[in-house]
């Protein structure tokens, strides 16, 4: 029963974070739209998903909103939905960022080699951007992971909610508990691990460890290691 | 360890006496048996090409980079590099010990490293506060007085981001010298200065040479090295390949001495 | 469900001492939280930078775990599993601070961390050159200029302990929502109180989150005298 609310937990925060990348993308090109109106949406949708809290806007919709507008939502799709509101206002501003990191240049190569817009954003900016994005990304598929918990106040019967239900019944919270957070350290666990070895994946290269320094020690004092350097190219 | 450190009769009247010193950063062997003494009152030139070990031979001096074998003399008595990092009483009590080595050797760096939130006032007058224990006000007036003598008096209250580099390495001099230190350090003080701010602040260096100031500098600035100089050392590989006065290094012995200088002059 | 919902908004004005005091009460779990986080925080990131090979990975093992539990999780496991486990009851104002500032403190831990380690290392080589012990070096030099780099982010860690002192009434911290919730049991009015209750905290993250992006701003323009 508690695998069952895990692997329903890990399915909602992936489909909560589909959804939010492609939400967020969509915002992310209005921020940048050259019509201002776009954009001043764009800003008010991103500041208002990322300023409220989760708990907030799930008891507000569900409770709240479902009762006042007459709407009943079950408890999955529900959650799904704001899970994937609240997490495209930040990934709207990671893509963003990782499309302005790419260097003005590269477009205007891509313009100058007779690419329309679309075909230069498909084929050149984005891949590059990807870079920039994915690290942001994976930290917010397990932001959403550890997120998926709070729905177990409306219902959705995911891990935590599971957890609670078997604590209350055989009057073992702190085995449970202990096991429930066990479970969610390594979903986390794992899948910052898997977006690491992607990322390495996309840099064609090792990527570039910093030397650990250190504040008490010797090691620290002797800087001249290399940085991570410009976005190449990742074709 | 320090606790034993009896003041035992110097060997010489050396100041500073550095004996078989080696320093490895782990398989790259920085120093191969350094054996140098330097007399109060001399300069010393040190040059080599880069990685040659110089830096860290300035830094096992003043324990910055705590050598790994051979012996440290400093003003007549041993010093012992910290052995104890594990144990947290001796490590204190042997890091202590060092403070005192510390306070008497003053050390101007290559990129300057003045503190950025401090102002030039303020950087000089920590180690007075701190290490010397002066009040403030005998602290501040020792360090205008410092700062103006370096010919920064009207910069006294600026901070680093507002000053030039050559600014930035007068205000470091200061720091320094305000300790009134037994013997002072420069690490290639001049590398990261813009060409026409690099003579200021070798003029700066040449006075203290006058003044009697016991130096040990690493640079490449043979210009330097032929006006203010005692003796030059010329290193390579970690090791001491060839020291003499001045004027051997225009027409030095060894091949590879040879080599370097041809190239730095190019 | 009735499909034709009566609002009555009368009943938040009846309700507003019971907000407020909710909301006061938010606020301190957030703030006791965040004075915990702050103090932990240093040193379990002196301990992961420093010499000592077993405090460093401790600190590590501590900051990973912690940063890997969610919150919300967490909660319930010192509210009710270290009761049950220690047979003693925490008062649940207790628990929820005592879960936000552990939590908090591993990440103010890696925001410290991030601040520290970005202090050019000469700055520490000269601050020992010149004599001061490495206790003085660290006050003096390496912590008021790691204060700027640290400030911008650990606002940011107050807003996610702000996020997360907004579900402490699941534990029972009569909080907001825990009035929102017992009013709306006996009235049937859900939305108007939770509704209320949600634009207040959104308010107030973001008026926080805004005050960040401000600071920031400010502090990437140049040098701020400290």
């Amino acid at each position: 029963m508690l695998l069952g609310g895990f692997r329903l937990a890990m399915l909602i925060a992936l489909a909560a974070i589909v959804l939010a990348v492609l939400a967020g993308l969509v915002v992310a090109l209005m921020r940048l739209s050259p019509w201002a109106p776009l954009r001043w949406i764009a800003f008010v949708y991103t500041q208002l998903f990322r300023g409220i809290a989760l708990y907030v806007l799930i008891i507000w919709v569900y409770f709240g909103l479902a009762v006042a507008a007459g709407v009943n939502v079950a408890p999955i799709p529900a959650g799904i939905l704001t899970l994937a509101l609240l997490n495209s206002g930040y990934l709207s501003e990671t893509f963003r960022a990782g499309i302005l990191a790419v260097d003005r240049g590269q477009r205007e190569a891509a313009t100058a080699l007779g690419l329309t817009p679309v075909q230069s954003f498909r084929s050149v900016i984005a891949p590059q951007a990807m870079r920039v994005v994915l690290p942001a990304t994976g930290n917010q598929l397990v932001d959403a992971i550890k997120d998926s918990a709070i729905l177990s106040v409306i219902g959705v019967p995911e891990l935590l909610h599971e957890t609670q239900r078997l604590a209350q019944f055989y009057f073992r919270p702190f085995e449970f508990y202990t096991i429930a957070g066990g479970m969610y350290l390594v979903a986390v666990f794992v899948v910052s691990f898997l977006f690491r070895i992607l990322e390495r994946r996309l840099a064609h290269e090792s990527p570039v460890r910093m030397p650990r320094g250190r504040l008490f020690g010797w090691r620290g004092v002797f800087p001249g290691t290399p940085t991570p350097g410009d976005i190449e190219p990742t074709r | 360890m320090t606790g034993s450190g009896q003041p035992t009769a110097p060997p010489t009247a050396a100041l500073v006496d550095l004996r078989s010193v080696s320093k490895s950063f782990g398989h790259n062997k920085v120093l191969d048996g350094v054996d140098l003494s330097v007399q109060s009152g001399e300069v010393v030139v040190v040059i080599g090409p880069s990685g040659s070990g110089k830096s860290t031979l300035l830094r096992c001096i003043n324990f910055l980079a705590p050598p790994d074998s051979g012996e440290i003399w400093f003003d007549g008595r041993p010093w012992r590099a910290p052995r104890h990092g594990y144990n947290v009483v001796r490590s204190y009590r042997e890091q202590r010990e060092l403070v005192k080595l510390r306070a008497e050797v003053g050390m101007v760096f290559q990129h300057f490293n003045i503190f950025p939130h401090l102002t030039a006032c303020q950087n000089v007058m920590l180690g007075l506060t701190k290490v010397a224990q002066l009040g403030r006000t005998e602290a501040e007036a020792k360090a205008h007085e410092q700062l103006g003598r370096i010919g920064l008096a009207a910069k006294v209250h600026e901070y680093p981001d507002r000053l030039s580099g050559g600014q930035k390495q007068r205000v470091a001099i200061a720091r320094a010298l305000a300790l009134a230190p037994k013997l002072m350090l420069f690490d290639e003080v001049t590398s990261a200065l813009d060409p026409e701010l690099v003579g200021g602040i070798l003029a700066e260096m040449r006075k203290l040479a006058v003044a009697g100031m016991t130096m040990i500098v690493v640079t490449h600035e043979m210009r330097f090295a032929f006006e203010a100089a005692d003796r030059v050392i010329f290193m390579d590989e970690g090791r001491i390949i060839e020291q003499g006065p001045p004027e051997q290094f225009r027409n030095p012995r060894h091949e590879r001495t040879r080599t370097f200088l041809k190239a730095i002059v190019e | 469900m009735t499909p034709a919902y009566h609002f009555d908004w009368g009943v938040v004005f009846a309700n507003i001492g019971g907000l407020a005091k909710g909301l006061e009460i938010t606020l301190e779990v957030a703030l006791v939280g965040m004075a915990v986080a702050l103090l932990l925080g240093l040193p379990v990131a002196i301990a992961r930078l420093g010499r000592f090979r077993l405090l460093s990975w401790l600190a590590n093992v501590y900051t990973q775990v912690l940063r890997g539990v969610p919150l919300f999780v967490f909660l319930f496991w010192v509210y009710y599993g270290i009761a049950a486990l220690l047979s003693i009851a925490l008062k649940p104002f207790t628990a929820a601070t005592l879960a936000l500032g552990l939590t908090g403190s591993a990440y103010m831990a890696e925001v410290y961390r991030g601040g520290l380690q970005a202090i050019d290392p000469g700055q520490r080589e000269a601050a020992l050159a010149m004599g001061l012990n490495r206790a003085q070096a660290f006050r003096s030099v390496i912590l008021p200029q790691a204060a700027r780099i640290i400030l911008p982010p650990t606002v940011n860690v107050f807003v996610g302990l702000l996020k997360g002192a907004t579900f402490v009434s699941v534990i029972g911290v009569a909080d907001m929502f825990y009035l929102a919730q017992i009013v709306s049991l006996r009235t049937f009015t859900p939305f108007e109180l939770y509704s209320v209750a949600g634009l207040v905290l959104v308010a107030v993250t973001t008026a926080v989150a805004g005050f960040v992006f401000v600071l920031e701003r400010r502090l990437s323009r140049g040098r701020v005298a400290i």
